[in-house]
């Protein structure tokens, strides 16, 4: 769930303590947040950028955060919205318009070439309710909540995803 | 398959799923360090107070802004497209909040012209063929004194602006203007309303004791009109409330409540509110889409088809929602790649898909100019864009590829043929690449002309 309080609350807190809250939080949830974004997009320098605006989002909204409470549901939640609204798909044509710019090296590349077309057989629902569940722990009923779905239809996307999978 | 067995399509799955999750691992991009990206954000590129409109998206990072030089948007024909001419609608776009308590206060003393809104549009919209309004993050960057959003507004169809900003404003404020002198904004707790068009403002605030700073709102009259406001914006509460004025935002009554799933004061984007009279109304959020025919005292799911091609109806999110009398536009995601166009033409008791499979499968932007006329803009590889357009509501479209090295990030048309876009800079160039410059066309985008 997300986790806005009153502003109150986290105006006690220092700078500093809310410097190390925050790279607690990008220590802890980067690579979730990035594999949601990657499993909507199957686009990585996309992902990379919805995960690091979903990052900048949260700094954006330290004062009224609270820290003690998991961050990793309000991530997913804003890098889900933010895979799926306007300015992203923009990007993403840009993105697929050039030659991938990305933080993988030559052999990665190569991989990661491979690996996505493997996966655009994947719906952009099943990718993720996959990478939620069987890559990242979350249970379906937690996948449902950052879906906007029910766990019935992640679990369903989840069969399905491996079906393809099989195949490819 | 194909002579494999059950445990080997089964170890393929695994091997697949193993192979990605070990690679997207590594992904640890240096302009994503907490250290560059709180950097990045106390820079101001992106410090809104929560308006989540409008979203600078990769913004943050090394922050090089490349000012695009040169303005050649004439472009050549490959196929001819029919864009015949419909009426315009006068609304621009959407939004916001007020309280009854409030005593209203003139703003906004009389500004120079000015010649050009420049490149750093973030939003704009059509009033009609003369009128306009463009929302510019700052005219000029560079210079401390006009470092600042401003709301520009011109009457003589981008020739002259004059500043119209209301005294206080964020970055990312709701406007919406249903005629050239009425229109309201609203940013943070407050919502300005105009009557003179935008030579004043008078101002009030939200009847709630929280900050807004996520908010919808709909006019269907000069003087009547809905707002989505979160119920509470200090929590996690996914609970909204509808409010109505009828005396042109100078008070508002709350209505009801509506739940919105997963949608809070926090999330992003907006949803959006849509009435086509004073009864018949649409909220749209990013899980749900609900219906009122009594004012919006009761609401009750939009029920919409499943898109041509796919067995189920699942409604994930919300691209635009717009009313014009009956008719009702609602451009929303269904699962697929791109959005999906839907009309009502009984204000959203019935619903029919009215994109085609080519335009609901491709990324674009869309203007919607009545419930019948309708374009969308989709880069069709590097250095092109195809324009779609329909006069029939769906039913038939044109279709237009051309050579075009711009991207479209916004458009606004006031017929088929008569609009402004805003036309945004590379973003492998720009960390402001949501931000572009105003453009004209008459020809229904197949030429463009800068607007100053």
């Amino acid at each position: 769930m997300p986790i806005i309080v009153p502003a109150v609350r986290a105006q006690a807190a220092s700078p500093e303590t809310l410097e190390r809250a925050f790279e607690g939080a990008y220590a802890d949830c980067w690579t979730p947040v990035f594999r949601l974004a990657l499993a909507w997009t199957n686009d990585w320098p996309a992902a990379e950028e919805i995960a690091q605006e979903s990052f900048a989002r949260l700094w954006m909204r330290r004062n009224s955060v609270d820290w003690s409470e998991p961050l990793l549901p309000w991530l997913l939640t804003t890098a889900r919205h933010l895979a799926t609204d306007r300015f992203r798909r923009l990007r993403r044509l840009v993105s697929q318009s050039r030659a991938i710019e990305t933080t993988l090296d030559l052999e990665q590349h190569a991989r990661w070439l491979d690996i996505r077309a493997a996966f655009s057989r994947l719906s952009p629902l099943e990718r993720a309710a996959l990478a939620l569940t069987a890559i990242s722990g979350l249970d379906s009923e937690e996948a449902a909540t950052t879906l906007g779905t029910t766990s019935a239809a992640v679990r369903s996307a989840v069969f399905r995803a491996r079906r393809k999978l099989e195949e490819a | 398959m194909n002579g494999q067995s059950t445990e080997d399509r089964g170890n393929n799955a695994d091997r697949r799923i193993g192979e990605w999750a070990d690679l997207s691992a590594t992904s640890h991009p240096l302009a994503a360090r907490p250290e560059v990206l709180r950097a990045s954000v106390e820079a101001g590129v992106m410090e809104r107070r929560g308006s989540r409109r409008s979203v600078p998206g990769l913004a943050m990072v090394m922050l090089v802004v490349l000012v695009v030089a040169g303005v050649g948007f004439a472009v050549s024909r490959q196929r001819s497209v029919v864009a015949p001419s419909a009426s315009a609608s006068a609304v621009a776009s959407a939004s916001v909040s007020a309280n009854p308590s409030a005593s209203p206060r003139p703003s906004a003393s009389p500004q120079p012209l000015i010649t050009s809104p420049g490149d750093r549009v973030f939003a704009m919209g059509r009033t009609d063929e003369r009128s306009g309004w463009a929302f510019l993050w700052s005219i000029d960057p560079t210079n401390v004194e006009k470092k600042r959003p401003m709301l520009l507004v011109t009457e003589d169809g981008g020739a002259t602006w004059r500043d119209a900003t209301p005294r206080r404003t964020g970055f990312g404020p709701v406007i919406e203007f249903v005629d050239a002198d009425h229109g309201w904004y609203l940013s943070g707790p407050m919502l300005w309303r105009t009557t003179d068009g935008a030579r004043s403002w008078q101002e009030t605030s939200l009847p709630t004791p929280f900050v807004v700073d996520t908010a919808a709102m709909s006019f269907v009259s000069a003087s009547t009109g809905y707002l989505l406001a979160p119920a509470d914006s200090a929590t996690n509460s996914d609970t909204w409330v509808v409010y109505r004025t009828d005396d042109g935002g100078a008070s508002l009554q709350a209505v009801s409540e509506v739940v919105l799933p997963g949608e809070t004061a926090s999330s992003s984007p907006d949803p959006a509110i849509a009435f086509s009279d004073r009864l018949d109304g649409v909220v749209a959020g990013w899980n749900v889409a609900l219906q009122t025919h009594d004012g919006g005292a009761h609401w009750s799911p939009v029920d919409l088809p499943a898109p041509v091609g796919s067995k189920t109806a699942t409604y994930v999110g919300l691209d635009q929602l717009r009313a014009f009398g009956p008719y009702v536009v609602l451009l929303a995601w269904m699962g697929g790649p791109g959005a999906t166009a839907y009309l009502s033409d009984d204000a959203g008791r019935t619903w029919r898909q009215a994109s085609t499979a080519w335009s609901q499968s491709t990324s674009d932007i869309w203007a919607i100019v009545d419930g019948q006329t309708w374009l969308d803009f989709t880069a069709a590889g590097s250095g092109s864009i195809q324009v779609g357009a329909t006069s029939d509501a769906g039913r038939s479209w044109t279709e237009l590829t051309f050579p075009f090295s711009w991207r479209v990030t916004a458009a606004s048309f006031v017929s088929a043929t008569d609009g402004w876009a805003i036309l945004g800079t590379d973003c492998r160039a720009s960390s402001d690449c949501w931000l572009g410059r105003l453009a004209q066309t008459h020809d229904g985008g197949v030429t463009w002309q800068p607007v100053q």
